[in-house]
């Protein structure tokens, strides 16, 4: 079972992908982070990549969908710590250039601040 | 060689995977060239299990063999014909706003992968893919 350590300070939720982001894990991410965004304390979300393992496109559905709800709560996203695996996966789904990466998790908290 | 057959039930990627990466382990493929694998796994097998409507007895067969420095894979299920790259590329140049995801994964295994190929043989469904293992070390290198 994927874990999805966290930590919420200054209103930025950081959010620790351990494991696979795939079909069985995905829907599980999907309703953390509903369950986190719906209480409306969070103004930055931070994705932290290093430990995952893999991405499939079901994972890339749950950021897509979470970087929408945050664009309409005028909050941000923003992910950082890419393996060289989902580094390409982004570039061919055609996310790198529409989502906001860092690459280290102390750089990403401060985008998600400013 | 790797050999596994799974009964198409979403639950039975889970064991599939972690199997798989085991055989990664033992041969010392490069991780991202196993993530690019595990990711072709889970769309195909998904993708099969949730349209491929496959006899809940019958099992998906999954073997993979390493020959030098390429890694050959072999996908078979016993469903309705379905050749999973017969769809067309789904628009990756969309925004946030705009952007569907229907189509991604098929498109994400056949970009990834050196060769990916679907061909129907007697009642199965047979879809071979083939990376190269170096993939990693050279893209390293840029």
């Amino acid at each position: 079972m994927t874990d999805f350590p966290y930590e919420l300070s200054d209103s930025v939720l950081m959010v620790t992908l351990d494991g696979r982001l795939d079909t069985n894990t995905s829907p599980q991410l999907e309703k953390f982070l509903a369950e986190k965004l719906e209480t409306g304390q969070v103004k930055g979300l931070v994705i932290d990549f290093e430990p995952t393992e893999y991405i499939s496109s079901a994972g890339l559905r749950i950021l897509l969908m979470a970087a929408k709800k945050m664009k309409s709560s005028g909050g941000k996203l923003i992910l950082c710590a890419l393996s060289d695996h989902v580094q390409e996966v982004f570039d061919i789904a055609g996310f790198t250039p529409v989502f906001n990466i860092e690459a280290t998790r102390d750089l990403a908290v401060v985008a998600a601040q400013n | 060689m790797f050999s596994y057959a799974l009964k198409p039930e979403i639950g039975n990627l889970v064991v599939l995977v972690d199997q798989f990466h085991e055989f990664c382990r033992a041969g010392h493929v490069p991780e991202t060239v196993e993530g690019h694998l595990k990711l072709a796994l889970d769309e195909l097998v998904s993708n099969t299990i949730f349209y491929g409507n496959p006899d809940p007895d019958s099992v998906i067969q999954i073997s993979a063999t390493v020959t030098g420095q390429t890694m050959n894979m072999e996908i078979v299920d016993f469903g309705i014909p379905f050749d999973p790259f017969s769809r067309d590329d789904p628009d990756t140049s969309m925004g946030i706003d705009e952007r569907k995801i229907g189509g991604l994964g098929i498109y994400l295994v056949k970009k990834l992968m050196d060769h990916a190929s679907y061909q129907r043989v007697d009642n199965r469904n047979v879809v071979r893919l083939r990376i190269d293992l170096k993939k990693d070390a050279n893209s390293n290198n840029d």
